[in-house]
């Protein structure tokens, strides 16, 4: 390149933009004043207009009918199997409707307990290395005064906790770690079990930020929590909604109702040695149970 | 990036219609397998990074406002779950240039420039792209593949336009670069792939 102005980085990153039409206005008037008088130049900002011209071109292909349909499909079989995982009897057809009434606190209380346990340890799975999350991830335990259940998870992973969880949201929960201890839920005449999803396939096995564990729990006076579903934060993001836990609860025969709560939980702080997140969002929805 | 069909699926697909979901997911897929495809330059991956951003979807369905474009969301989605398959999967290569150009399968003698026919210029193109650095890499081909205005890079990339401005030109000198080093190793030695 013998032009002595294309030496300079500035100018060449000009010409760039020049080609892919990224300039303002009068940022392209010099561009094109130094390019009638350059040869060198204009051969270069060619080259790159035909580059881009190529990238554009990427856009239709390597990308089959079949392949997107096998996406799709294997999206509405995941959301399908998620709906089968309502209690016995189908569930109505149109799901998923906003509940207008709030339930009791207690309910939703033991349920964050529970769910941000499981979310604290998902969290902290994301910390591993590869090598824990491909199957090696310690045990997790659960301590209930006398009561210790021990079960392995390859998404499950020790979690820090003091079982200073929030009954009362929303608010801050600064909880110091104590690696490898769950603290109960309290308000559960039986603690908690946490156990292993499922071996379906995930659609992304080797992701961390899909870490999902389930829940399950009796709740002595409104049925029992079938299920909690954390989604994991991909990575931290200070002061924005990053989990998102799904706990399925089935109220008594009589209700014939099939409830769930989302909680959305705030990551506050990285620190390894402080974990604390805020409680920011809960919603409820109600499935009625079909004959 | 107007997306008045999308708000329409999208309120049905909120009241819990999976074929309006099925429908949404038909209205954006080719977008969000083709940015995943350039940007892990691996098909099965970017099937599984597809599936991953529709789940998510589907789980932010009943947050998603739908009077609002639904795109910028879905390329932000699909840039960030590619970038944390790309972590998980040890990154790319970090050699310099010089290095990571490999020279083209021409014949001794033959002109490099005129041997690239067009499958082998995308070839080359896709692999050069998997050379660059991450955020350039994701801010080119949302601008240069995906058609994305500059502003609308940067609001998918949580950016700035000033910074994606500035990582697409580096992109595409790299590119531009890339290309230029493949031609000349290219030129004498023949076929060394």
């Amino acid at each position: 390149m013998s032009c002595p102005e294309y030496k300079r980085l500035e100018f060449q990153e000009l010409i760039a933009l020049y080609a892919g039409g990224d300039l303002p206005e009068g940022q392209i008037f010099e561009v094109e004043a130094h390019l009638r008088g350059c040869s060198s130049c204009s051969q270069v900002a060619e080259e790159l207009a035909r580059t881009r011209n190529r990238l554009a071109a990427l856009r239709s292909t390597g990308l089959s009918d079949d392949r997107l349909a096998s996406v799709r499909g294997a999206v509405l079989a995941r959301l399908a199997e998620s709906r089968s995982a309502f209690p016995e009897g189908a569930v109505a057809s149109g799901s998923l409707k906003s509940l207008s009434s709030r339930r009791p606190v207690f309910a939703l209380a033991l349920a964050a307990m529970l769910a941000l346990s499981v979310g604290l340890a998902m969290w902290w799975s994301t910390r591993l290395s590869n090598e824990d999350l491909a199957g090696h991830a310690p045990p997790v335990r659960i301590a209930d005064g006398a009561a210790e259940r021990v079960a392995t998870s390859p998404q499950a992973a020790p979690v820090s906790s003091a079982g200073k969880l929030p009954s009362q949201p929303p608010g801050p929960v600064v909880a110091p770690p104590s690696p490898g201890v769950v603290p109960a839920a309290a308000a559960a005449s039986e603690p908690p079990t946490i156990t292993p999803r499922p071996t379906t396939p995930t659609p992304m096995p080797s992701l961390p930020e899909t870490a999902v564990a389930q829940v399950s729990a009796p709740l002595p006076t409104r049925g029992s929590i079938r299920s909690a579903t954390v989604f994991t934060p991909p990575t931290f993001e200070p002061y924005r909604p990053t989990a998102e836990i799904q706990i399925v609860e089935t109220h008594n025969a009589e209700d014939r109702v099939a409830a769930s709560e989302q909680l959305r939980i705030q990551w506050v702080s990285d620190d390894s040695d402080l974990v604390m997140y805020w409680l920011v969002d809960t919603e409820e929805y109600t499935d009625e149970i079909s004959d | 990036m107007l997306d008045t069909e999308g708000a329409a699926w999208t309120r049905r697909a909120q009241a819990g219609d999976l074929a309006a979901f099925d429908r949404l997911m038909r209205l954006h897929e080719r977008r969000v397998s083709s940015t995943a495809l350039r940007l892990l330059g691996n098909a099965e991956d970017s099937q599984d990074v597809a599936q991953e951003v529709f789940l998510r979807l589907f789980r932010f369905l009943d947050r998603v406002d739908s009077s609002k474009p639904l795109v910028p969301w879905l390329y932000r989605v699909t840039v960030n779950v590619c970038r944390d398959l790309g972590r998980r999967r040890g990154g790319r290569p970090t050699a310099p240039l010089e290095e990571l150009a490999e020279p083209l399968a021409t014949g001794a003698g033959s002109d490099p420039a005129a041997q690239l026919d067009r499958s082998e210029e995308t070839r080359w193109l896709v692999a050069d792209l998997a050379r660059l650095a991450e955020k350039e890499r994701a801010a080119l081909v949302l601008r240069d593949v995906e058609g994305l205005t500059t502003q609308e890079v940067a609001l998918a990339l949580n950016s700035s336009p000033t910074t994606v401005r500035s990582q697409i030109s580096r992109a595409r000198l790299k590119l531009q670069k890339l290309r230029a080093l493949r031609l000349a190793k290219g030129r004498p030695t023949g076929d060394r792939r």
